[in-house]
């Protein structure tokens, strides 16, 4: 074969595909205007009979919406109480849940788990999460040894839409041979999926913590702390003295999350934890806490020797409000250390705190109106005026615009 | 000059010809591969979309923070759209920090009249060194927005000043004159929740916002611009997004991610000093230099693009313009690919070093060259007698052809996938453009890539700038906006 027969053949290759495409383009549109305009007529004709249905008034036998499977009518009337589902109260939710199951939707989803093409299979362990029929959850149990990720991945987090409490122990068996996935797709699906399954699953997870490595411990750990139960308080109190610093970083901050008072002295025992990120972990936890007792322990990590945990401190007591006014004033006033005064300063300004002290200039309570003047009294003197200043012009209160003046004339 | 005869030159012209014929077939054989791979990488998409689960994204409280920096530069008549469709992103927790970068148009006055903002005393850690701050402005009533202003020093110097400013773990790049879809965000979030460790940076695809309407910083009506530049362009950002970069990235040899819509790995990005300040296209020379900093490292990394995250952008909308940003992303190729040149064929650097950057650098910095050679060749093969007519004619439209080819295919995919130009008429005014734009504006394109390269030779490299136009509106946010 010559050159010059190639050119020929690609030159008319090129214009046969280029055909072809426009062609397929053509056809595509025409279907699919056809498709979608019967689905949306169907939609628009099933909405009235599924408000109704969602009003009482048609009864849940009804076998007015029983469609052979995969006609235009089954995928309308899927799509409209579906949607319907995702914002229907919880009373509404299992009622929906309940028709889907009569019309065969679950029944047709998990045959269809079964199908040789992944996507299919992702797509069928998808839907059967939103159906929310507790009969699904053998079927995506069994889906969790898909051999793709993502038909795993997905068949994972719709058992975390259905909260089924017979899906708990069964879960947890495979949770200590989940780490060994390469992929960090489970991982992030399955935290998603236990805090979603919420305090129920708390008691599995507690007996099986200490089986699992040491990755999927500190995962287990930040799971108790976003579902927040104080019975997971003792457990994860002793994982602070763990000798990996990231497990007792994250109980330290799961701690925090749940707030339980009784964990206070183990935290602050570990405020002088030899880690940097456990302490900065520590001092974010005791902040959320909002105890009056810890202000102290706030105040003296605000010299901390790395920066990032001084932030944490003063953004803690900052979070904690009046009660831990006082003693930054201390600070700003007579603290040494400019960094720590200056990172106050900062975290006031950017929360508005110094907008709620300027307004408090005029506070019928002398006490507080007083505490507002030390304090901006103190800013101005590491020069953070800007918003003073822009309130000696601006604010709607003359008395209060005068006596920021006084400040700033005062203290310059 | 004995030794330039007619015999050298005529073995000189038909060498020339082998190698452009070579050089042909290797570019189009890559083309077509890419071409191939976008297309399986989009339908996997397309599929993957139908449960891709962004609502448990939303509603996750281990979704990260993302900090949002946007330098501005005199984008007074843009900027207030942008914040905007910013702040109402569909996304748990996110910033939005503008860097106003020595504008003289009023930009950051418009921005502290609009948000209600004022000036603030905060400290500045300037981890990656960058020129002084001039003034922080908040709001508490937008606690989510800092505007950040400084001298004019340059878009990648405020984009450091924003990366030290943050508070996030993740930034994302928006340009002032880009606008996001609602969703955006949390799509382009989804890889690194699942590959947190290893996904470095990611970008989402930038589209043409001319011609579409934009109502409170978010486009609410898609169409096609009537201006011919304008729908070059549109086809032009097609293919390069559709099926370049989609291709690239699914063969891990991502060279470059758009700074109007990107988002990245704060600490890997300060660990390699940040944005450069000597080049002119700060957004692909510091991909090239994440590649080399992991690869250095030899530590497993992913720099992705995925296509369903859409941002809108204003292009270019006069041929002076054009030829003024596509002479500066041609210097900008050039400038980062020879000081990266050590990257080149070392097997240290795996298919970037071996085969990514190779390609870029032969086909699409020298491109142009071998193009103009070819100008010159046919000529003097036709002189010489040594110029098949036919087989040149041939050869001239499957080239032709095959640009068609590539063009079209690249709105097939748009067609099969995202399908956001929904009327008849769109798909044949891109069908029409993507044929017209071999007909000349891809050789335009080449000449100014050939004039970028002289002005390189030559040191005749400044800087040159587009100018904004206001988004256009709907009629009845106009007259909301005059009450």
């Amino acid at each position: 074969m010559d050159l010059e027969s190639i050119l020929k053949s690609a030159i008319l290759a090129s214009i046969s595909i280029l055909l072809l495409i426009v062609f397929g383009i053509t056809i595509r549109r025409i279907l699919r205007g056809i498709y979608f305009s019967r689905l949306d007529r169907e939609r628009e004709r099933l909405k009235k009979k599924i408000n109704m249905f969602l009003e009482g008034k048609v009864p849940i036998n009804s076998t007015e919406l029983k469609f052979p499977e995969k006609s235009i009518q089954w995928q309308a009337l899927e799509d409209l109480l579906l949607k319907a589902r995702e914002s229907a109260s919880n009373q509404n939710k299992m009622r929906i849940t309940k028709l889907l199951e009569k019309l065969g939707y679950p029944t047709f989803y998990q045959r269809m788990l079964k199908s040789g093409n992944r996507w299919q299979r992702s797509l069928a362990a998808d839907k059967l999460g939103r159906i929310g029929s507790e009969s699904s959850t053998r079927h995506l149990l069994e889906a969790l040894r898909d051999p793709e990720i993502e038909v795993r991945s997905v068949a994972l987090r719709s058992l975390g839409r259905i909260p089924d409490p017979k899906a708990f122990p069964l879960l947890m068996t495979w949770l200590p041979r989940i780490t060994t996935e390469e992929e960090g797709v489970f991982a992030s699906t399955l935290k998603n999926t236990l805090i979603k399954l919420g305090e129920s699953v708390v008691p599995a997870i507690l007996s099986k913590m200490d089986e699992c490595d040491e990755e999927m411990q500190a995962l287990l750990i930040e799971c108790l702390g976003e579902i927040g139960t104080p019975k997971a308080s003792q457990a994860l109190i002793r994982k602070l003295t763990h000798p990996n610093p990231e497990i007792r970083a994250k109980a330290a901050r799961a701690l925090g999350k749940i707030g339980d008072p009784s964990a206070i002295p183990s935290l602050l025992e570990s405020g002088s934890d030899p880690v940097w990120f456990v302490r900065l972990q520590v001092c974010r936890a005791l902040g959320r806490m909002g105890n009056g007792k810890i202000i102290d322990f706030l105040c003296q990590r605000l010299t901390d020797e790395n920066w990032q945990v001084r932030a944490a401190a003063a953004e803690s007591l900052r979070q904690m409000g009046f009660p831990a006014f006082s003693a930054l004033i201390k600070i700003l006033m007579e603290g040494e250390d400019r960094y720590a005064r200056e990172q106050i300063a900062e975290e006031m300004q950017r929360s508005g705190i110094v907008d709620e002290l300027i307004d408090a200039l005029e506070h019928p309570e002398n006490e507080k109106a007083e505490m507002s003047k030390q304090f901006l009294s103190s800013l101005v003197k590491l020069k953070v005026t800007s918003l003073m200043r822009h309130a000696s012009f601006f604010h709607p209160s003359e008395k209060v615009r005068a006596e920021i003046k006084k400040i700033l004339n005062y203290l310059e | 000059m004995d030794w330039i005869s007619d015999e050298f030159l005529i073995s000189l012209i038909v060498g020339f010809n082998y190698f452009v014929l070579f050089y042909f077939a290797f570019t189009n054989t890559v083309y077509l591969i890419l071409l191939s791979v976008s297309a399986k990488v989009a339908l996997n998409q397309l599929f993957r979309s139908r449960y891709a689960g962004y609502q448990e994204i939303a509603s996750s409280p281990l979704t990260p923070p993302v900090s949002i920096l946007v330098p501005a530069n005199n984008e007074k008549l843009t900027i207030v759209d942008t914040v905007e469709s910013l702040l109402d992103l569909d996304y748990p927790i996110h910033e939005v920090i503008v860097i106003n970068d020595g504008s003289t148009d009023e930009t950051l006055e418009t921005l502290i009249q609009h948000f209600r903002l004022r000036k603030v005393d905060l400290i500045y850690r300037p981890i990656t060194p960058t020129t002084p701050v001039k003034g922080f402005y908040t709001s508490p009533e937008f606690p989510n927005l800092m505007v950040i202003d400084k001298p004019k020093s340059g878009k990648p110097d405020s984009l450091n000043v924003g990366i030290n400013a943050c508070r996030s773990p993740y930034f994302c790049t928006v340009d002032a004159d880009t606008v996001l879809e609602k969703d955006a965000l949390l799509k382009l979030i989804k890889p690194i929740l699942e590959y947190p460790e290893e996904v470095v940076s990611c970008g989402g695809i930038v589209r043409v916002m001319d011609g579409c309407t934009v109502e409170h910083g978010r486009v609410t009506k898609i169409e096609l611009p009537k201006k011919s530049i304008l729908m070059f362009q549109v086809v032009e950002y097609l293919r390069a997004f559709l099926f370049g970069r989609t291709g690239w990235s699914a063969l891990n040899c991502l060279l470059i991610l758009s700074g109007a819509f990107s988002l990245f790995k704060k600490k890997i990005v300060q660990e390699v000093g940040g944005y450069s300040l000597q080049t002119v296209t700060e957004d692909f020379e510091l991909i090239v230099r994440l590649h080399r900093h992991m690869k250095e490292k030899k530590e497993k990394y992913k720099i992705l693009f995925i296509p369903e995250p859409v941002s809108w952008t204003q292009v270019p909308n006069r041929y002076v313009m054009l030829a003024r940003q596509r002479r500066r992303w041609q210097r900008g190729l050039a400038t980062v690919l020879i000081s990266n040149i050590r990257m080149f064929f070392n097997p240290k650097y795996g298919r970037i070093g071996l085969f990514a950057m190779p390609y870029t650098f032969f086909i699409e910095l020298l491109g142009p060259v071998v193009e103009l050679l070819g100008y010159v060749a046919i000529p003097l093969a036709y002189y010489f007698k040594i110029l098949n007519v036919e087989m040149f004619w041939l050869f001239l439209l499957l080239a032709l052809l095959y640009g068609i080819f590539l063009s079209i295919g690249a709105i097939f995919l748009e067609e099969i996938t995202y399908r956001r130009y929904p009327r008849w008429t769109s798909v044949l005014r891109l069908m029409l453009y993507g044929i017209f734009e071999n007909l000349g504006y891809r050789q335009l394109n080449a000449w100014w890539r050939l004039q970028a390269l002289f002005q390189l030779v030559f040191r005749k490299d400044s800087w040159e700038r587009a100018t904004r136009r206001r988004f256009r509106v709907s009629s009845s946010t106009q007259k909301e906006d005059k009450n």
